[in-house]
């Protein structure tokens, strides 16, 4: 849910990544702290279980300065991949404003990707919202291991309305800057009207 | 649904913090929407880190609020967490708004706990005559929006006549009977979606499109 606060002359802005466990949002995230500069994040908060499991969310804040005199911020949210932190995942999706799908490319994790996506459209609904009416986009991960699905395999489970795709290797940074530039873009687009 | 405050509600809130920050001899107040946002702050807020205590505050007002359905309660409406030195009182005004006020041994629960609650009462109708500003200015915003559909203004239209018109436009909607707008609140209504249109345009995009590109680089 974007804030605006005329007063304060502030805009922040939610942006949830989502996917199956494992798949790299945690890491999208460590990439992204890693290169921001100092000046424009915040800490990075991982509420993680001893294996370095999210327990329930990662939280990095991301400041973009002032824009026509407005402070404008991202607050960029991860949620617990693994099944059974379904009650975790709902929660962190209230007051989102964008999302990005991250799905893991390996052939074994064909049926975790799919289950994954229908939680979010599903877990969306239970909070008030539709997948069409959100700006999205979905990442492609892990793009340089050897046994992974075709690009076209992936659109067809999980993109067959067509919306922006990015191949990344999140690991190494590959396609992670790109992924957030979009859907920051279209956030920012759909607050202006 | 957005949050949008303007400059006339944020001073009430802040005020009524103000009083609430002596009158209870806390430490310092956080007033965080739901989400995670925080919306602001008062006191002692540099021993903090205010937008990581806002994000923990929501995740863990909705983590309990998660608990209490479970045993089918609707919500807790007051957390409380004991520290050694300092303590934290979490509490929800509106159902959307999470208050939290941190203290020490300078003062005690019970003050606490009696002053939260007719602050809580005052911000409940802060927020709920905010929340209704804000509504009606988006159905005013959308009213306009389709009346221009079905007009197209002409190409050489100065950019103020939608406004004038959407003044015209709210001084009808208002509704003296709850008396809770009064003339000089309107016309700062419609001046901040005068605002809005202005600083929310194209130009704000671009530089933002601009600013998103220098900043997440490689």
């Amino acid at each position: 849910m974007s804030f605006i606060n005329y007063s304060t002359r502030e805009i922040n802005l939610k942006l949830v990544y989502y996917g199956p466990g494992l798949g790299g949002k945690t890491t999208n995230l460590i990439y992204i702290y890693n290169k921001v500069t100092a000046n424009n994040k915040g800490k990075m908060i991982s509420l993680a279980t001893e294996s370095e499991r999210t327990l329930f969310f990662d939280f990095l804040p991301l400041d973009l300065g002032e824009i026509k005199g407005y402070k404008t911020r991202f607050h960029l949210y991860t949620v617990p991949g693994q099944v059974f932190y379904n009650a975790s995942r709902k929660l962190i999706l209230r007051g989102v404003d964008g999302l990005i799908f991250v799905a893991d490319s390996q052939i074994q994790l064909r049926e975790a990707n799919i289950d994954s996506f229908k939680n979010m459209k599903e877990n969306l609904i239970e909070q008030g919202y539709r997948l069409p009416e959100i700006p999205y986009v979905i990442q492609y991960n892990k793009r340089d291991l050897s046994n992974i699905l075709t690009i076209e395999q992936l659109d067809q489970d999980l993109n067959p309305g067509g919306i922006k795709t990015f191949e990344a290797v999140a690991l190494s940074g590959i396609g992670v800057f790109d992924t957030l530039k979009c859907i920051s873009k279209m956030v920012l687009n759909k607050l202006m009207g | 649904m957005s949050l949008v405050l303007y400059e006339k509600e944020f001073k009430e809130i802040n005020e009524c913090l103000n009083n609430l920050l002596l009158g209870a001899k806390a430490k310092s107040i956080f007033l965080v929407d739901k989400s995670g946002q925080l919306i602001t702050n008062i006191g002692d807020t540099v021993s903090f880190d205010s937008i990581a205590l806002a994000s923990l505050t929501a995740g863990n007002f909705a983590a309990t609020s998660a608990l209490a359905q479970l045993m089918g309660q609707n919500e807790f409406s007051l957390l409380f967490h004991q520290g050694e030195k300092e303590n934290i009182h979490i509490s929800v005004v509106e159902s959307r708004i999470i208050l939290v006020v941190i203290f020490d041994d300078r003062t005690s629960l019970g003050l606490i706990r009696l002053r939260v609650k007719t602050a809580i009462s005052v911000l409940s109708e802060i927020f709920k005559r905010l929340f209704v500003k804000v509504k009606k200015e988006k159905e005013l915003i959308k009213s306009m929006s389709k009346k221009e559909e079905s007009h197209p203004k002409p190409e050489m239209q100065t950019p103020s006549k939608p406004l004038e018109a959407l003044s015209e436009k709210q001084d009808s909607t208002k509704d003296n009977s709850q008396g809770t707008q009064t003339e000089p609140e309107i016309q700062e209504s419609n001046n901040k979606t005068s605002e809005q249109s202005d600083r929310f345009g194209e130009d704000f995009q671009q530089k933002a499109a601009n600013k998103i590109d220098n900043l997440f680089m490689d």
